[in-house]
């Protein structure tokens, strides 16, 4: 038990509380707490790198305030590569949006056939289980032939890499509804339509919505590996890359802070606050 | 009216290489209005019997029938209360029971014959273990299945609980005499509930002994119960002995 919360439970127990309320102060400071922890170990590898910088001789490594004092004039305006850090940022988005909005829709139908088709989805899976240990960035010459260089072969990019989990979660997700469920759905000769609402989609909502997080985190990471090689002209990917060739050293970390930002906004905002609403409608708290 | 006309089931590991014959040349019939127990000691196929009568399997050899029609399928005519929890989690425990109605508009009532209107919009994550398998119940009975099938509904609770239940089925049993089939392993249960007890052995699993039991309300300390009682112990004893139990869950049924 928190310490924060040692008063209210004295004060329940002596007034012979059954149930109470709790604040949730509690909460902030513990994650509060867990955040600068993060951050003080990023600072400290980021040191290391930096001693090792000097200790080697080479390009003066950034330092955490180079990069900040970088990140600051990007962010009030300053031009990267001929463009604001909101433009390519909403490039890198769009295209991630595209490819990921793709993947998800596809691995969902393709998911959703193979787990509720008995005999394909034995082939289907062991296929996508191959399938998905070819690395992101192995598909680069395979969407440069076939699509060219430019933004359709960077989506194209995402979606192969983002694909394969929402697949193997959504077909193993309808393939893991516990078997007295089924029986249910048997005997009250649920017609299918009824059977998927009421019984599949709720049973493997969150293990489909696991397949959509790892989803996304793969389609951020490829596309800007992707943006680097595929030859787009904006885009945080395509950014750290040519300030990189340019000898922006700081300008390039500033984007990779970038990067990390928005996943985190992205994983803390929404997914967690999906996932939560999520267990709470399928009575799956407490 | 439900009959096993030589009803064998046997059940395959391929991977294991190796077989099961749960149940050998079962004839039984129970009769419309019955309150038929199950009883034996674990393996002796009582699951596979009700889940054969319910139409979840199919007999390998032989015949199950009601009133003279082949069970083939799960349908509506057969309602089963399992022993695990069966409510759908994210429904409140008034849809779990509006989901099987024929009638909708009578789920209130069935919500009231098993106590529990008061939690009628609640979750099932909220509702002790008693109260989920009273929720079951309402659910198989909101069918109206011409047979109730009921699989260690009450396994896993306490025996005061078990008891309170075992007293609330039956008030709902004297309401309408639906025809019931009631496994369990425990044989106070079976005393207070069945008409007829029967007892199944082991590997492979076949009915042994019957005892027709009499009118209710019983006096379970009356001489001719305690009687009954020892021998059905008895029985149960032996039969323990000749069981070991072999997981068949993973198995495939051969049909």
């Amino acid at each position: 038990m928190s310490k924060d919360h040692r008063s209210e439970v004295d004060a329940a127990i002596d007034e012979g509380k059954g149930v109470f309320e709790i604040s949730r102060k509690g909460r902030w400071p513990r994650y509060a707490l867990d955040m600068v922890g993060a951050l003080a170990i990023i600072l400290a590898l980021w040191s290391a790198a930096l001693m090792y910088s000097n200790l080697t001789g080479g390009v003066a490594f950034p330092t955490p305030l180079d990069v900040g004092a970088s990140l600051w004039g990007l962010l009030a305006g300053d031009k990267l590569l001929g463009a604001s850090i909101y433009q390519h940022t909403i490039a890198s988005m769009g295209r991630w949006a595209l490819g990921y909005g793709i993947a998800v829709l596809l691995g969902i139908v393709i998911g959703l056939v193979l787990g509720t088709t008995g005999w394909l989805y034995g082939a289907g899976m062991n296929s996508t289980n191959v399938y998905q240990l070819i690395p992101g960035l192995a598909w680069i010459p395979i969407a440069i032939l076939l699509f060219g260089i430019g933004n359709i072969a960077t989506v194209f990019i995402i979606v192969m890499t983002a694909l394969p989990p929402v697949v193997i979660a959504t077909a193993s997700g309808l393939r893991s509804v516990p078997p007295v469920y089924l029986k249910v759905a048997d005997m009250l000769e649920l017609g299918p339509w009824d059977r998927f609402r009421l019984v599949l989609l709720p049973s493997s909502a969150l293990q489909v919505l696991t397949g959509l997080r790892v989803a996304l985190g793969n389609a951020w990471r490829v596309l800007i590996a992707a943006e680097m090689v595929v030859g787009v002209a904006m885009g945080l990917g395509f950014s750290i890359f040519a300030a990189q060739g340019a000898l922006m050293w700081t300008e390039s970390l500033a984007c990779i802070v970038i990067i990390c930002l928005i996943g985190l906004l992205f994983e803390r905002l929404v997914f967690t606050r999906i996932e939560d609403g999520m267990r709470s409608s399928l009575g799956l708290e407490g | 009216m439900l009959r096993f006309e030589s009803v064998s089931k046997a059940y395959v590991d391929r991977r294991e290489g190796r077989g099961v014959v749960a149940l050998r040349d079962v004839d039984l019939e129970v009769s419309e209005g019955e309150f038929l127990c199950v009883i034996g000691p674990s393996g002796c196929g009582k699951s596979t019997i009700l889940r054969l009568m319910a139409g979840m399997d199919v007999p390998t050899r032989g015949m199950v029938t009601l009133d003279g029609i082949a069970i083939e399928r799960p349908s509506r005519e057969l309602g089963m209360v399992f022993q695990e929890d069966s409510l759908l989690p994210w429904l409140t425990v008034r849809h779990n029971v509006a989901m099987a109605a024929k009638d909708p508009t009578l789920v209130d009532g069935y919500l009231d014959l098993v106590g529990l209107t008061e939690f009628a919009d609640s979750r099932p994550s909220d509702l002790s273990g008693g109260m989920k398998q009273r929720a079951a119940i309402a659910r198989t009975l909101a069918m109206e299945p011409r047979v109730l099938l009921m699989d260690e509904p009450f396994g896993s609770l306490d025996e005061q609980t078990r008891s309170e239940l075992d007293q609330a089925l039956l008030n709902i049993w004297e309401r309408d005499h639906r025809t019931v089939v009631f496994v369990t392993h425990n044989i106070s249960e079976a005393l207070r509930l069945g008409d007829r007890v029967l007892l199944l052995t082991p590997r492979p699993g076949r009915p042994s002994r019957v005892w027709e039991l009499g009118e209710r309300p019983r006096n379970m300390d009356s001489d001719d119960m305690i009687d009954i009682r020892k021998e059905m112990e008895a029985w149960m004893g032996r039969c323990e002995c000749l069981s070991g139990l072999i997981d068949i869950s993973a198995m495939e049924g051969a049909p």
